[in-house]
Order: C-alpha cells, then sequence, then structure tokens
C-alpha cells in the first residue's frame, strides 16, 4: 500500500507532502492515531514530561474518528513544522500505543520509521467521500469526523491521581510554598494560626455565584497564599476538613498536595490565564478563581487588641536614677526594600544550579559572554557584568550597593547607611568583592584575582582531531567516447565460441 | 574447454572494464571483439574481478536511475542490462569504416546476426529495477560520441574514424606542419546513418523495445510508437509511470503527441482489454495534467500539436473532463489547478475537434481500472516491496 520514499525524490502522491531539508517526506501537519482517549492521555503525559505541550496547543486538534462500520478512535493533530518535532511526537506516540502519519488535509501517510528512514507515499491515492484518510503499510481507512475535544477540557475533566510517596513531593520534601482553600468557618482560626506562627501569607476571599435557586448564598472560600511553610502545618493543613492545601505548579495553577494532574500542567502553561488561579482538587473538581480577589497580608487581617501601658524604666529615669551606662552596637541587616532594582550587576548561583549555568553558557551571545566574569567558590558561583547581568537569569541577583560590595536585589542594608560609610565599615576586604546574604550574618569576602573571563575559567582546552576529506564526487559523468579496437584484417578470427554460434545459426 | 572458457571470461573482462565501465563514469569506452550470441549466457552470469569496477557501474546505474524514479535497488549484473550492452557493442563496432575493406567486409554479416540474436534474446523487463537499468545502459549509450581526426602535414592528409592517430603520424609536428583538427559524432546519427543493407537503425529501434523507458522517453527515435505489453507493465507501476511523465513534460508535450496519440489509436484499433486502455489513458492524462500544473512553477512547454495523430492526444484532456467513470480520481485537484486543467481542455478541444473529442472519449468510456500493475502484475508488485 505504501512505498518508500527515496532520497531526492521530489514529487509524491500523497497531495501535500514534500521533502524537508533532510529529504524527510513531511506535510503541514502530523497525525497520531489513538485507540481511545486513555493511550491520547498517556501521550500527552509522557510527553508533558519530556518536553513542553506549549509548542503543540497552538494548533493542537483532538478529534473523535469513526470509521465506515462505526468503531471509533481519537485523533491528536498538529502542525507539524519539522522532522525534529515529528520526530519527538513520533517516538512518544509509539510509546503510548498512537500511529504517527503527516499529511496536509485530508490524506494522511505514515510518517517515517526505521523501516523507511525518509518516509513513505501512497501507491494509489484512496478517492472515497471521508473527511479523512489514513495510509498506514498494513492498512489505509476512511474515518469521519465525529466531535471534536479541546484540549482544556480534556484537562479540566482528568481527575488528579494520588501520588504514592503521600503528601513529599519527587525530591522528597513537602514544598514550602503553598495555597490553601478554606471553608469560611475555619478560615478566621486559620488566619490566627499563621499569624501566631508568624507564617509569611497572605489571604483572599473568593466568592462564586451559586449554582443552583436552593443556595441561599453564593459559595465562599478563603484562599491563602503561604511561603515558607512549615512541615508540621503543611500537614496540620491537609487534614484539616474544610481546607485543601495545593502545591503550585505554576503561576497561576495548583494541585492538591499529594496528588499528582495526569497531564504534567508545568509544560502547558499557556491554558491557565495569568488573572485566574485553577486550583485542581483532588477528588476531580476545579476551583476557578476569576477575577483574581484581593490578597492581603495575614497580619493586616487578623483581629488584635491594643493595650496602653506606660513604660516603667523612662519612669525611672525621670526619678533622677541613672539607668546605668547605655552601649549601642547596631549589625548591619539585611531588609526588604519597595525600590526598583537597580544595578544589577552580579549573581550568585549554588552548586546545585552548575548543570543549568553551563547551558545556559552555550546559548549566551559572544558580546555577554566576553563581558562575564567569573569566580567559582566552594558551594557557589560569582558573576559580575558590569553593563548588567539580565543576560545569565539564574540563582540570586545582587545589587551594587557601593563599589564592590553587593546586596541581594530587592532587599536593602539597614541602617540605610551611605555608601562611603559602608565601603569604610567593610574596610578589611582589600580589593575584594563583598556579597551580603540574607542568611549570613557576616558577608563574604572574594578576592578580585579570583574573578575571569568565561572563556578562560571554564572553557576546556580544544585539541583538533584529524580527520580525512574528500572533494564530493561529481554528480554529471563526463559523456563517454567510444573508441574502435585496433583494425584487424580478419576481424572474426579468435572470436571465443565463434563457432557454436555458426553452428546453431 | 577449459581454453575456451578462460577465452570467453577474458573478453568479459575487456568488455565490462574496457567498454562498460567507462560508458557509466566516462572517458573513453574502449570496444574489443565482436561478441557472439552464444557469450551471452556467461556474460549475463559473470562478475568483474575488481570489484571496484562492479561498486561504480553499480553506483552510477543507480544514480542514472533514479533520476527517472525511485529505486531501492538496481540489478547488477543483471541479463537483460548486460545483453543491451553486449547489442550496443556489437552495433557500434558496425560502424566502424575499418570493416569495409577487402576480407574484412565478410565479418559484418555475422556480427549483425550475431546482434540480431543478442536481442531476440533479451527478455522483457520484470521489475522496475531492471527497466530502469537496461534504460541506464541505452541512455548513456545514446549520449555517446565518437571522435574523428583529421592529421595533415605538408605532403598528405590522415583521417582517422574513431582511432586515436599513431604517434609516428604526429610526430616532429613543427618539422612536418602537423595540424590535427578533431570532430565528434554523436553515435545516434552514425547508426541512422548506415550503409544500405546494414540495417543498423532497424537493430536499433528493436533494441530500443527491449528498453521501455527508454522508448517512452525518446520517443523521437521510434517513429511508429506502439504501447506493447512491456511498456504497458512499466507503465501500470504508478511510481515508474510518474516519473516517465516528469521527463517528458520537462520538454514539453508537443513532440511527442504525434507518436503517442499514433500509439493510442493503434491500442485502440486492436482491440485489447479494458485494463490495458486504462494504463495507457492514465499515462497520457498525467502527461497533459501535470503540464498544465508545471506551468504554474514556471516551465513552459516547448509547442503545441497541431494535427494527425497528434488531435487525438490532445483529445484526452477534454475527453476526461466530460468523463464520468473510472478515471475521474485524476481530476480530484485543487480549485485553481482545476480551472487551469479546463482552460487548457477548452484549448486542446479547439485544436483536436470535435470529433476527436468524442472519439478519444469512447476510448475513455471502455477503459477499467487495474490494481496496481498488469501482466506480470505479481511480479513488479513482488520485486518492489
Amino acid at each position: 500500500m505504501l512505498e518508500r520514499a527515496a532520497l531526492h525524490q521530489t514529487r509524491f502522491r500523497t497531495p501535500g507532502v514534500s521533502p524537508d531539508a533532510r529529504g524527510v517526506v513531511l506535510g503541514q501537519r502530523g497525525l497520531v492515531l489513538f485507540p481511545s482517549v486513555d493511550r491520547l492521555v498517556a501521550f500527552f503525559r509522557a510527553y508533558g514530561d519530556e518536553g513542553s505541550l506549549d509548542e503543540l496547543l497552538p494548533s493542537i486538534q483532538i478529534r473523535q474518528l469513526v470509521t465506515p462500520l462505526k468503531t471509533r478512535e481519537i485523533m491528536c493533530s498538529v502542525h507539524a513544522e519539522s522532522s525534529y518535532r515529528m520526530d519527538r511526537i513520533a517516538g512518544v506516540a509509539k510509546l503510548a500505543g498512537g500511529l504517527v502519519f503527516t499529511g496536509t488535509s485530508r490524506h494522511f501517510v505514515k510518517y517515517r520509521d526505521t523501516g523507511s528512514p525518509l518516509g513513505y507515499d501512497v501507491q494509489e491515492l484512496l478517492d472515497r467521500p471521508a473527511d479523512l484518510v489514513l495510509y498506514h503499510d498494513t492498512f489505509r481507512q476512511l474515518y469521519g469526523f465525529e466531535r471534536e475535544l479541546k484540549f482544556r477540557d480534556l484537562v479540566f475533566k482528568l481527575t488528579p491521581y494520588r501520588q504514592p510517596t503521600g503528601l513529599l513531593g519527587m525530591d522528597g520534601s513537602i514544598p514550602t510554598r503553598l495555597w490553601a482553600t478554606s471553608e469560611v468557618g475555619v478560615g478566621g482560626a486559620i488566619l490566627t494560626y499563621l499569624f501566631r506562627w508568624q507564617i509569611p501569607a497572605r489571604a483572599a476571599l473568593a466568592e462564586w455565584p451559586s449554582q443552583s435557586a436552593f443556595d441561599d448564598k453564593p459559595k465562599r472560600l478563603y484562599v491563602f497564599d503561604i511561603s515558607n511553610t512549615p512541615e508540621r502545618v503543611a500537614k496540620l493543613f491537609s487534614q484539616l476538613p474544610g481546607v485543601n492545601v495545593f502545591e503550585p505548579l505554576g503561576k497561576a495553577f495548583a494541585v492538591e498536595l499529594g496528588y499528582r494532574h495526569p497531564i504534567a500542567l508545568e509544560s502547558c502553561s499557556s491554558l491557565f490565564d495569568d488573572d485566574t488561579l485553577h486550583l485542581f482538587r483532588g477528588d476531580g473538581e476545579v476551583l476557578v478563581v476569576h477575577p483574581l480577589p484581593p490578597f492581603a497580608p495575614v497580619r493586616s487581617l487578623v483581629r488584635t487588641n491594643v493595650s496602653l501601658e506606660e513604660d516603667v524604666s523612662t519612669k525611672e529615669r525621670r526619678d533622677g536614677q541613672a539607668g546605668g551606662q547605655l552601649g549601642m552596637s547596631l549589625p548591619l541587616r539585611l531588609a526588604s526594600s519597595s525600590d526598583p532594582w537597580r544595578a544589577v550587576t552580579a549573581t550568585v548561583v549554588p552548586l546545585a544550579q552548575r548543570e543549568w549555568l553551563s547551558r545556559l553558557l552555550y546559548a549566551l551571545p559572544p558580546n555577554t559572554l566576553s563581558a562575564l566574569r567569573v569566580a567559582v567558590g566552594d558551594d557557589r558561583f560569582y558573576l559580575l557584568d558590569p553593563s548588567g547581568i539580565e543576560g545569565v537569569p539564574l540563582g540570586t541577583f545582587y545589587s551594587e550597593v557601593a563599589p564592590r560590595i553587593y546586596v541581594p536585589s530587592g532587599l536593602t542594608l539597614v541602617p540605610a547607611v551611605s555608601a562611603p560609610v559602608l565601603q569604610e565599615l567593610v574596610r578589611e576586604r582589600g580589593s575584594g568583592y563583598v556579597f551580603f546574604d540574607a542568611d549570613q550574618p557576616e558577608p563574604r569576602v572574594v578576592s578580585a584575582e579570583a574573578f575571569g573571563p568565561v572563556s578562560r575559567k571554564v572553557l576546556r582546552e580544544l585539541s583538533a582531531r584529524p580527520v580525512s576529506a574528500d572533494r564530493p564526487i561529481d554528480e554529471e559523468a563526463p559523456l563517454p567516447l567510444f573508441q574502435y579496437d585496433k583494425p584487424r584484417r580478419f576481424p572474426l578470427w579468435g572470436v571465443p565460441k565463434r563457432e557454436e554460434t555458426a553452428e546453431e545459426d | 574447454m577449459a581454453d575456451d572458457a578462460t577465452k570467453v571470461h577474458a573478453l568479459y573482462e575487456e568488455f565490462v572494464t574496457g567498454f562498460l565501465h567507462p560508458l557509466f563514469v566516462g572517458g573513453t569506452a574502449q570496444l574489443t571483439r565482436p561478441l557472439s550470441a552464444s557469450v551471452t549466457e556467461h556474460f549475463s552470469l559473470a562478475q568483474p574481478v575488481d570489484p571496484n569496477v562492479e561498486q561504480d557501474i553499480r553506483i552510477w546505474m543507480h544514480r542514472l536511475a533514479s533520476e527517472v524514479a525511485a529505486v531501492d535497488h538496481v540489478p547488477f549484473p543483471d541479463a537483460g542490462a548486460v545483453q543491451v550492452a553486449m547489442a550496443l557493442h556489437n552495433l557500434t563496432i558496425l560502424t566502424d569504416p575499418m570493416l569495409d575493406r577487402t576480407f574484412s567486409r565478410g565479418a559484418r554479416r555475422p556480427i549483425l546476426e550475431w546482434t540480431a540474436a543478442i536481442i531476440a534474446q533479451i527478455p522483457a523487463p520484470q521489475t522496475r529495477g531492471e527497466a530502469l537499468a537496461r534504460h541506464a545502459v541505452l541512455q548513456r549509450a545514446l549520449e555517446a560520441e565518437r571522435e574523428d581526426t583529421v592529421v595533415k602535414n605538408w605532403a598528405y592528409t590522415y583521417r582517422f574514424f574513431g582511432r586515436p592517430p599513431p604517434a609516428n603520424v604526429t610526430a616532429m609536428p613543427r618539422l612536418r606542419f602537423v595540424r590535427e583538427e578533431k570532430t565528434r559524432k554523436r553515435m545516434v546519427q552514425l547508426w541512422s546513418e548506415d550503409e544500405p543493407g546494414l540495417t543498423l537503425d532497424t537493430q536499433l529501434r528493436a533494441l530500443l523495445a527491449r528498453s521501455p523507458v527508454t522508448e517512452l522517453l525518446r520517443a523521437d527515435l521510434v517513429p511508429t510508437l506502439q504501447f506493447g505489453q512491456a511498456t504497458l507493465a512499466c507503465l501500470s507501476d504508478a511510481t515508474l509511470r510518474n516519473g516517465i511523465v516528469q521527463a517528458i513534460v520537462k520538454d514539453g508535450t508537443g513532440h511527442i503527441a504525434q507518436p503517442f496519440g499514433h500509439a493510442l489509436r493503434v491500442l485502440h484499433a486492436l482491440g485489447p482489454p479494458p485494463e490495458f486502455l486504462y494504463v495507457a489513458l492514465v499515462f497520457l492524462a498525467e502527461l497533459q495534467l501535470l503540464e498544465v500544473l508545471d506551468a504554474r512553477t514556471g516551465h513552459t512547454p516547448k509547442d503545441e500539436p497541431a494535427v494527425g495523430d497528434e488531435e487525438l492526444f490532445a483529445a484526452v484532456l477534454p475527453a476526461l473532463l466530460r468523463h464520468e467513470g473510472p478515471l475521474e480520481h485524476l481530476l480530484e485537484l485543487q480549485d485553481v489547478d482545476r480551472a487551469s486543467v479546463q482552460a487548457r481542455a477548452v484549448e486542446r478541444a479547439k485544436q483536436a475537434g470535435e470529433d476527436a473529442v468524442q472519439f478519444a472519449a469512447s476510448i475513455l468510456d471502455r477503459a477499467q481500472p487495474v490494481a496496481s500493475v498488469l501482466q506480470p502484475p505479481s511480479t513488479f508488485a513482488h520485486h518492489n516491496a
């Protein structure tokens, strides 16, 4: 039914396919055929775990197909774009039990496989009326479109499953940043609890119109955005009736703690608007909070009692008794600042992100790479770029508050001393660079000699390996020139088997 | 006997290394002794001693074959292709003017008979690879040339046809005022200008008939083209047909309108099975459709058909548009393409006249679809699988 495409073959009987730069037969769209929806979900799950579903979403079409014998199958079609993308799709589809085709409008032919590395072409087109015709090496089949499934609907209808590690994440710990919803009845208690344990959190009240005429009031839930959640608090909240705890996977979507969505939601983040919160509960319900209500810190929402008491110590001093020799020694501290970030010229990349850093260095443009200087510490990398470190979006960004003195961006040193005073305070640094850390009381000094250009510091030495190379052979052979044998007086003398021929004649 | 076999193989080595190898890779193809029909079997099965020679021939055969149609593997040594090359070799020997001398003149008749016997032994191609292999041999031979040299010195003029002048003739060029003039002649021309009684052009036509692909692509060499069984078997292979159609359309369908129109008329007159008609009509219709559709990519055919059998060829397209039957699927085109085809069909209908269109329509009505290949049907599919 199919024949293998050959190298340099330019014309195909399958409409709308052509060879790409590698010679692989490719139409404008790729199509994956699945026997059932669960195989389709398995495909999305595997593809999302390995790469990004976002790149497929703009052109994705999922349809239920029906054959003339009324059996039903599922197809998923995307823009083919390149054979590299199709190779990925084909690899994942094979795992999920799907068949991969390529084509443009109606006729789709099997995508390349190991049997034919350049793809296939049909031997003969099927000219019967159908919405879709698929040509495989073992069958060819007509299909009609039955209904279209939206990818978004599919994601919202799937029920998250309980993850075997319980509340612990893949890294063996409970995430510290969490979202939680609670019924209004327990909301107040949770607010107080969070405030009492000084857990940084923000709260908002979300409201949904009533679904039925029997509801006497709209549905209301407290939504908490909790950062630095201690493990015990996360466990407590997840066991509380009326409270659901969610692990944020992106800016505006989260799955209940202890559950996983069948499709990797991180890889299809374009489905979720930033101004809408999507919370996937373990029982399959999806809470969509739109518009996003305003969040306020819990400390401003908790009820406080203010009582005025007289300061006893000042009273004593008014009596004329000195309170003793009082000395003041103020350590410099880091405090958060709402000022816009200025002079962000350094970043500190922890050891754990070394792999990312090395990958990033491959992608940096040459001018950024040449300006970048790096120092390699025991457990972190210090990177400096006087023109701005935005080119390296890794690690913790640092702003230069005084010459060669850096504090994490978004924080400021308090008391707010001026730059010359600051330089005097850290006088013993010499020519080194001073980095203040949020979690360390003392700053670190990195000597100036430790910094060097990235190209010298991290690039391995190159040694060229000689390989053999020849000119490509000429495609056009010169025309042959016929030249007669030397002239003989008796041309047939000595010709082998001459007599036999004569006898046969 | 052992001696004879050794001699035959030595001749085979000379033939493959000196003639067949340069025929493909280019350069001087040295003719050897005349080849008798009795050595055909040995030549069809033997392999050259030098594996590089065989490898080169394979590579160039595949390259030339792929220019026409996609093919996985071109067989070599292949009996058909080798026999075609042997026949060409003998035909070329017969163009040697040195054979027209006393004593040697008598050799021409046996060589011609051997050539005819070799051609008669060539079977119809059974696979796409076989069809393309013998086309590759013929295509190169039809492009080949012979170099003639005229050497003049202060006293004499010497002529050497297809042989380099010996060293003593060109020695001391300054002293003897030696001047050399070289001219080249196409072998096709030499074969058609043979002496009366030799019938080299008849032999060449018989040889072309053994290679259906060449016969269709070089219809100019075959004045009375016919859709024979071997030709239709080749055309029933969709890939091969498509490749042939593209190669023809590159040069325009004007010059092939007469031979193909004539072939269709003869085929119809013979009252063939409907499947034969179907294959021939699909081929002719695809020729015209591709020509219209290729015009969009900037390709313009060279001339238009005007009279005679050309009318029938021209009438196939308008008849196809009126046709309601198994050939309808050929017109499943996009709207833009269909409009261009319709415009061309109107033009062709004017050229052909209503009678010709109705005649063509009656042929189209008789045609019945055939699965993928004709007789031998399974062999093409089997070998291509």
